[in-house]
């Protein structure tokens, strides 16, 4: 059945189309291309990803797969004794521990090359470069670099000290060591670009009022500079710590997940340096199973989850206080929005009533 | 606002139309559990009762890599010359053994155009995609050729073929067996007066002579490099005849499951739950902990912990062999023909003061070299492991199933140049063929690689994983300097039960 449209409605409808266009039409070019990405590349598979976790997903064969609601989460939260679940959380306390470590490593060294830099000591400019050029290495490439030179029989660190230290396969400490020397020294270079260009717009004024009130030195850096750069500082431990729960290219050129130890206690063996990345990809991988798919999917979401939860909370404990002359500003700035609003009514119902009384006369 | 309602709603759509689709798609795809369902009988027939082929082209994917691949290259040519005037062509691409199965799950299920028709791969792994649908059941073909059929599984050795049933279906076709086999350096045993050692007690005294030799200063050896006779203490107090690694995966692939097949035990029961967990193969592996260590028998002795060379890696099995450092090492046999020439070039026809030869590498099987009785019958038998030859899921043509199980059977029944890459060939007429006995290469090496029928292969199991690499890792474990105060036996015990734990977590998935 037609509609009849009026011909204002019509030319309505089409200039709302138009200006529609005319307002959004540039901001829908610009962002098409990446939203197209992030459709196919992370909205999809995530939405698929969830899919998969509540089967059981064989790749052989997708025909086969079966329902499985949240028996997959609930293996990996509560099935005590499962290899999954047993597997899942020793490699989730494994990458734990090694955030804890690595998270407060990684920004607080490239914190402290960037406050040296920022000094602008003579030759910093080569400073600057030396210190972000291990970055610019994939992981695969100083992976191998490391591992010639930690390797126990031919490595140039046992041959520079003249021993035979099994640095990565000797015990589980030694090769932590080396696996958090590798991620620091190539992933300090991120957090020092951001830091070091948030210490450059640091307003010089601060540190003259600091100077004034005799505020120096270590002082002046606690009370003026880390302040100034708390932004830069939240969003570095933000992707450090989404970054290290994703560690694996590191462990996997490295150690592959060894040494492997002995638990009298439970009387099974560990792979030390597995982190949950490394186990993910090793249950895809490895296990010789097509039909790990939907377990492995369930384990990514959980992690998934989990880093959700620290990334929460962390904005939640780092969020802007409203404390300070903030509230009071913010209270001013609504007043004044008011009174403006409040005199604009004033000014309208007079200009109305001198028409009135122009009508009048 | 309005462009976030738009948004709003465009993501609301992506969220509910994506696991729609994911439902359709996955309902849609593969037949069901029966993939045989897809294939479209379309087979004709010719007066003779022979199919009609009309340009069948065979996409062949196989497993089989570097430096085998070039002459399985061989049997395919002759398969197209033969079968070419027939209607059928082959074309064999190498796909990399780490991203075989995965690759081949993704292509059919998401890029069938591009699927392979043929597959080539391990056959432990064949209950696995039996069971997944990823390759056809093949009686059918060869029972559609009727009378014309010319294949029987009589043909092929028995354990091998036992490998390509799943559920009482023939689901592929042996091509090959092929185990871990010790290179020795013929040349310094001889030219010290000692003889290729064939068992596990003449292998231990073998050692401990050519240790012996050496700490007196008396040991001849030479190598690729420095060619001349020497008796020089070259290596200082490291000498090891030995050289073995404890994480390679031929030495874990191989040493602990012939191991306890050697010693009177099964690697799975009939469930395919794992069975290895034996004395024997405590025992075997105790024993070379000692050699490792210099403890327990070996304690004290003049060649304690001097067998196995302590930096024993995947780097050093070529090399400390080809220097003479080390006199046995163990390795694949797809090596031998390039590793024989390599050594036989430099060293065959150089003399020692004498005017003597030496034949400077041989190769030693497996059998009876785990073995701590070596008068049991089981004691010759070997972990073999072996190719063969599946139809893909792909498949939906039955004239092309039929093309398929014809290329199966006849690149299986013309392996002979195949086993130039070091395989023994599964099929029994090739096997006893009067043309392979006659190539250059059988005795030169093949006839060296153990009796076919000692062959004893995993035991056909869909657990494959669990079994396989939890014995894989026993091995691995009684080197590892972390686990050196844990005893073996509790080495074993805990990865038999890490095996039943995995099995118990794929069943539950």
């Amino acid at each position: 059945m037609s509609q009849l449209t009026t011909v204002s409605d019509y030319a309505l409808k089409r200039s709302k189309r138009i200006e529609f266009f005319k307002r959004y039409g540039l901001v829908i070019l610009f962002l098409a291309p990446y939203l197209v990405f992030f459709l196919v590349f992370c909205i999809y598979p995530l939405f698929y990803g969830i899919y998969m976790s509540l089967m059981k997903y064989s790749i052989g064969n997708p025909s086969l797969n079966e329902w499985r609601g949240f028996q997959n989460f609930f293996t990996i939260l509560f099935d005590s004794g499962n290899y999954y679940h047993d597997q899942f959380w020793y490699a989730m306390g494994n990458t734990v521990k090694a955030a804890l470590i690595l998270v407060p490593l990684g920004i607080i060294v490239p914190l402290v090359f960037a406050i040296l830099v920022n000094a602008k000591p003579k030759g910093y400019k080569v400073f600057r470069a030396l210190i972000y050029l291990p970055s610019i290495f994939p992981v695969s490439a100083s992976g191998v670099m490391f591992a010639a030179l930690f390797g126990q029989h031919f490595g140039y660190i046992n041959q520079w000290i003249g021993e035979n230290i099994d640095w990565l396969g000797g015990s589980a400490t030694s090769a932590w060591f080396v696996i958090i020397l590798l991620c620091m020294w190539g992933g300090w270079g991120g957090n020092f670009m951001i830091l070091s260009a948030g210490l450059k717009n640091i307003d010089k004024s601060l540190y003259e009022a600091a100077s004034v009130d005799g505020c120096t030195g270590i002082k002046r850096t606690f009370a003026v500079t880390l302040p100034a750069i708390r932004h830069q500082l939240i969003l570095c431990l933000f992707t450090t710590i989404i970054g290290y729960f994703g560690l694996y290219g590191q462990v996997y050129v490295l150690t592959n997940g060894g040494p492997s130890i002995f638990n009298p206690a439970d009387e099974k063996n560990y792979n030390t340096t597995m982190t949950i990345m490394w186990f993910l990809q090793n249950q895809i991988s490895s296990s010789g199973r097509l039909d790990v798919y939907g377990m492995v999917s369930a384990m990514g979401l959980t992690l998934g989850v989990i880093i959700g939860a620290i990334a929460g909370l962390q904005l939640f404990i780092t969020r802007e206080r409203k404390s300070g002359t903030k509230i009071s500003k913010e209270f001013f700035e609504r007043k004044k929005v008011k009174e403006s609003a409040d005199n604009k009514s004033v000014t309208v119902d007079t200009e109305t009533s001198s028409d009135t009384e122009v009508q009048n006369e | 606002m309005k462009f976030k309602k738009l948004l709003t709603v465009m993501l609301s759509a992506v969220m509910m139309t994506v696991p729609a689709f994911a439902t359709v798609a996955c309902t849609n795809g593969g037949g069901g559990g029966n993939a045989l369902d897809n294939v479209v009988n379309d087979l004709e027939f010719n007066e003779y009762g022979e199919p009609i082929f009309n340009n069948v082209q065979l996409k062949v994917w196989s497993i089989i890599g570097n430096p085998d691949d070039t002459y399985f290259a061989q049997v395919n040519t002759m398969f197209n010359d033969y079968y070419r005037g027939n209607g059928v062509t082959a074309t064999v691409s190498p796909i990399a053994n780490a991203d075989f199965y995965t690759q081949l799950s993704n292509t059919i299920n998401t890029d069938i155009e591009n699927a392979p028709d043929v597959v080539i791969f391990h056959s432990e792994r064949l209950p696995m995609l039996a069971a997944s649908d990823v390759i056809l059941p093949m009686d059918t073909f060869y029972s559609a050729l009727g009378e014309g059929s010319t294949f029987s599984v009589d043909n092929y050795v028995k354990t091998v073929m036992d490998e390509c049933y799943y559920k009482g279906k023939i689901y592929g076709v042996p091509l090959d067996m092929h185990a871990g086999v010790w290179y020795c350096r013929q040349d310094i045993l001889e030219k010290n007066g000692l003889e290729v050692p064939h068992t596990l007690s003449e292998f231990v005294e073998v050692n401990n002579e050519l240790i012996k030799l050496y700490n007196a200063g008396n040991l001849w050896y030479r190598g690729l490099e420095k060619t001349s006779w020497t008796k020089a203490k070259d290596f200082g107090s490291e000498y090891t005849p030995v050289v073995m690694s404890a994480a390679g995966g031929i030495e874990t692939g191989w040493i602990p499951q012939t191991a306890v097949l050697q010693n009177g035990g099964k690697l799975t029961k009939a469930n395919g739950y794992p069975d290895w967990k034996t004395e024997g193969l405590q025992n075997v592996m105790e024993m070379f902990r000692d050699w490792q260590n210099g403890t327990g028998d070996f304690k004290g002795t003049p060649y304690a912990g001097k067998f196995v060379d302590p930096l024993s890696s995947p780097e050093t099995v070529w090399s400390n062999l080809s220097s003479g450092k080390s006199v046995f090492s163990f390795e694949g046999t797809w090596w031998t023909e390039s590793r024989l020439n390599e050594y036989e070039s430099v060293l065959l026809n150089k003399t020692d003061d004498a005017g003597n030869t030496y034949n400077p590498l041989t190769i030693i099987s497996p059998s009876k070299m785990f073995a701590l009785d070596e008068s049991k019958d089981y004691a010759s038998n070997v972990y073999g492991v072996g190719h063969c030859v599946s139809i893909c899921r792909s498949v939906t043509s039955k004239t092309k199933c039929v093309a398929a199980a014809l290329y199966a059977q006849f690149v299986t029944e013309n392996s002979e140049e195949y086993t130039r890459g070091g395989h023994l060939p599964a099929n029994k007429s090739v096997l006893n063929s009067d043309k392979l006995k006659s190539m250059s290469h059988y005795e030169r090496y093949l006839n060296k690689m153990g009796n076919p029928d000692d062959f004893v292969m995993l035991g056909g199991t869909e657990y494959y994983s669990a079994v396989y690499e939890c014995l894989k890792n026993v091995y691995a474990d009684v080197f590892l300097s972390t686990k050196k105060t844990t005893s073996v036996s509790q080495l074993i015990n805990s990865r038999y039960n890490e095996a039943l734990n995995m099995i118990s977590a794929e069943e539950g998935l």
